[in-house]
């Protein structure tokens, strides 16, 4: 399989107001420097809490935000410094879904404006017999009711609105498709079908998923490959499998022990698994981002930035214990 | 356990006068609530499970209105209590901690002035006493630096701050029931660890029952010591968190363990239930759940089915009534 998309050293920093009008301007940084491939065909599933930057990720990637430094390969070509007309050729075969059923869908267009929207702009159909075709083939594969075509984005519920975004990222057949937070708002019965349809549909026209949560149990279930991100950095990278059998980064570890799970009392004892929050992105703690509530610390960690490094077969963390 | 109650629910049936009909939240439901247990209540949303919460307080605003049931507390019908009398009653006897931290707070206030505020409501203390107290509870609710803390404002609190603000807040009357309607949803995985082990030991310092609501299962199994579950407005089965979890009655419970992803559980397809949760606004025949349920018969579909007991387990289905081996 060859590597569909290839990010290096990729950067995000938004600039924030400083303190003082000669101060040092300050930045959030939202990404920094994460670098990773996605091989055609597979699920890269990335994971965090919120503020770690991988919304932002996800949009640097289809350039929908400019990165501030670094590169996004796409399909073979470097596409970083592409004008907006020569990207409009290449988001045909990148496209998003968002997190938010409601927001997304635009409430005063007809879903098969809504989704033929990407088609339209694109000019993938030649005439109005075609494009009617395409969408009714669209509705019928995401699973809503064709003769729902003249209906409004209110008149559905929030696991049918998905289902739309999904119907709406498909119809220009892209390779890629970046799901941001795709079932967070959705009810356990619904998330399910979400889910489902998504690695269907996955295996059906062979697409690339960037998979974006802050759900591991969801993550673990449909990426291939899974990156933790902290504070804008990619802390472990590997194998669905690998990951959750070995996790070795001290944050992974205290993720997975966070997680609630069925049967297990995991919340008896008085002593917290991680202490305090995420510290802000505009001031990051120096050395590793982790060591301000990592419990395996060591003095190094405050001044040593830790590099991602290979420990096992396509497992790379990044922490100066390994 | 001792199973001492403390608060009694009887036909408790909510409903909201809407523009296009009568809608029916929480469906004449009845359960108990025992002194010093964790009781969850879980369900998908709209499935009437924050406003069961609501109306043990006798929260209810127009256009909707507790429109029969009983809650009983030591013996008073709460639902029959005067204005004053369900002052007193409310944070002393029962407290909420609700699932917005950042709405539920208010942005003008100090956090110390806004716990003052709730101490002095219901206790004659000198401010200098109350400032004291506050500062004790954001101890309690493991709040660092908390003289510092008192005199800031909610924007200067990350999410999981607030919320133990919040909980501080309801904390203040030592109520015996503290109801917890979502209270980590907001929060991300590794602060929720957190104010999840911090309920459990103020329940254990303070002896006080707790009722959590959430749709997150996991949580529930984690903390709950009996569980309710809830679909469209009723209480289809009700356990004990080891019961539900390893041996679920109801076809829906079933269902909805079958359909979370987990990470120990590695299954080809995710099991789905299909269809949607009733439009409560509409009449519906026989059980609720039948339209979504690989088991429903024919009778499923006709006759409302009762509640009854198999084992510790009340369950509301057909499937464990007597009449369903020879029912069509």
């Amino acid at each position: 399989m060859s590597n569909l998309l290839e990010i290096s050293n990729l950067k995000k920093w938004f600039p924030v107001s400083s303190r003082s009008l000669w101060g040092k301007p300050a930045y959030v940084r939202a990404v920094d420097d994460v670098s990773f491939v996605v091989k055609e065909g597979e699920t890269m599933g990335i994971v965090g809490e919120s503020g770690c930057g991988k919304s932002t990720l996800g949009r640097t990637i289809l350039k929908l935000l400019q990165p501030t430094s670094g590169s996004v390969h796409f399909d073979g070509e470097d596409i970083t410094s592409f004008s907006n007309s020569r990207m409009r050729a290449v988001r045909r075969n990148m496209q998003i879904m968002f997190q938010d059923p409601y927001a997304s869908l635009d409430p005063r267009m007809t879903i098969a404006n809504i989704i033929a929207e990407p088609m339209d702009t694109m000019k993938t159909v030649q005439n109005s017999e075609q494009r009617l075709d395409h969408i009714v083939e669209l509705l019928e594969v995401c699973g809503i009711n064709k003769a729902f075509l003249n209906r409004y984005p209110h008149e559905f519920s929030g696991g049918q609105r998905q289902r739309i975004g999904i119907a709406r990222a498909l119809s220009v057949m892209p390779k890629l498709i970046v799901c941001d937070e795709p079932v967070s708002a959705l009810d356990v019965s619904i998330q399910s079908q979400i889910i489902n349809l998504l690695v269907d549909l996955q295996r059906r026209f062979n697409l690339t998923l960037v998979f974006i949560s802050h759900d591991l149990g969801v993550v673990e279930y449909i990426s291939d490959r899974v990156g933790v991100m902290y504070l804008g950095k990619i802390v472990e990278i590997a194998s669905k499998r690998e990951l959750f059998a070995h996790p070795t980064h001290p944050y992974t570890k205290a993720l997975l022990l966070s997680i609630p799970e069925i049967g297990s009392r995991k919340f008896e004892d008085e002593t917290p698994i991680l202490e305090g929050d995420i510290p802000s992105p505009i001031n990051p703690p120096s050395g590793c981002p982790f060591h301000t509530r990592c419990p395996e610390v060591m003095p190094d960690c405050s001044q040593i930035v830790p590099e991602l490094k290979e420990v096992g077969e396509g497992h790379l963390v990044s922490c100066i214990r390994h | 356990m001792a199973q001492e109650v403390l608060i009694q629910v009887k036909d408790l049936l909510t409903q909201f006068r809407l523009d296009d009909g009568l809608l029916t939240a929480v469906n004449g439901i009845s359960f108990e609530i025992h002194k010093g247990e964790t009781l969850g209540i879980v369900g998908e949303s709209g499935c009437g499970k924050s406003v069961t919460a609501l109306s043990l307080l006798n929260l209810i605003e127009p256009p909707g209105k507790v429109a029969g049931g009983e809650i009983l507390c030591d013996g008073v019908n709460v639902l029959k209590m005067n204005k004053r009398e369900l002052r007193s009653f409310r944070g002393n006897q029962i407290a909420m901690v609700f699932q917005e931290p950042m709405t539920s707070l208010n942005p003008v206030f100090t956090v110390g002035n806004q716990i003052d505020e709730v101490i002095r409501i219901h206790n004659r203390v000198s401010s200098h006493e109350a400032r004291e107290r506050t500062i004790e509870l954001l101890r309690l609710v493991n709040i660092p630096l908390p003289e510092q803390r008192y005199g800031e404002y909610p924007h200067q609190l990350s999410g999981g701050m607030r919320q133990r603000v919040m909980i501080a807040m309801a904390l203040a009357c030592n109520p015996k029931l503290l109801i917890c309607d979502e209270p980590t949803t907001a929060l991300d995985v590794t602060v929720q660890a957190q104010v999840l082990k911090l309920i459990n030991k103020l329940k254990r310092q303070m002896d006080m029952a707790i009722m959590l609501i959430t749709h997150d299962l996991a949580v529930i199994s984690s903390i709950a010591d009996r569980v309710i579950i809830m679909y469209a407005g009723q209480i289809v089965e009700e356990a004990i968190e080891r019961e539900i979890f390893t041996n679920p009655l109801h076809p829906y419970t079933e269902a909805l363990l079958k359909s979370i992803p987990s990470l120990s559980k590695n299954t080809e397809e995710l099991y789905m239930i299909k269809g949607m949760v009733p439009n409560l606004l509409q009449r519906h025949e026989g059980c609720l759940f039948a339209p979504r349920c690989e088991y429903a018969r024919e009778i499923c579909r006709s006759v409302e089915p009762s509640s009854c007991l198999v084992g510790n387990t009340k369950v509301l289905c057909h499937k464990y009534m007597d009449d369903w081996e020879v029912a069509p």
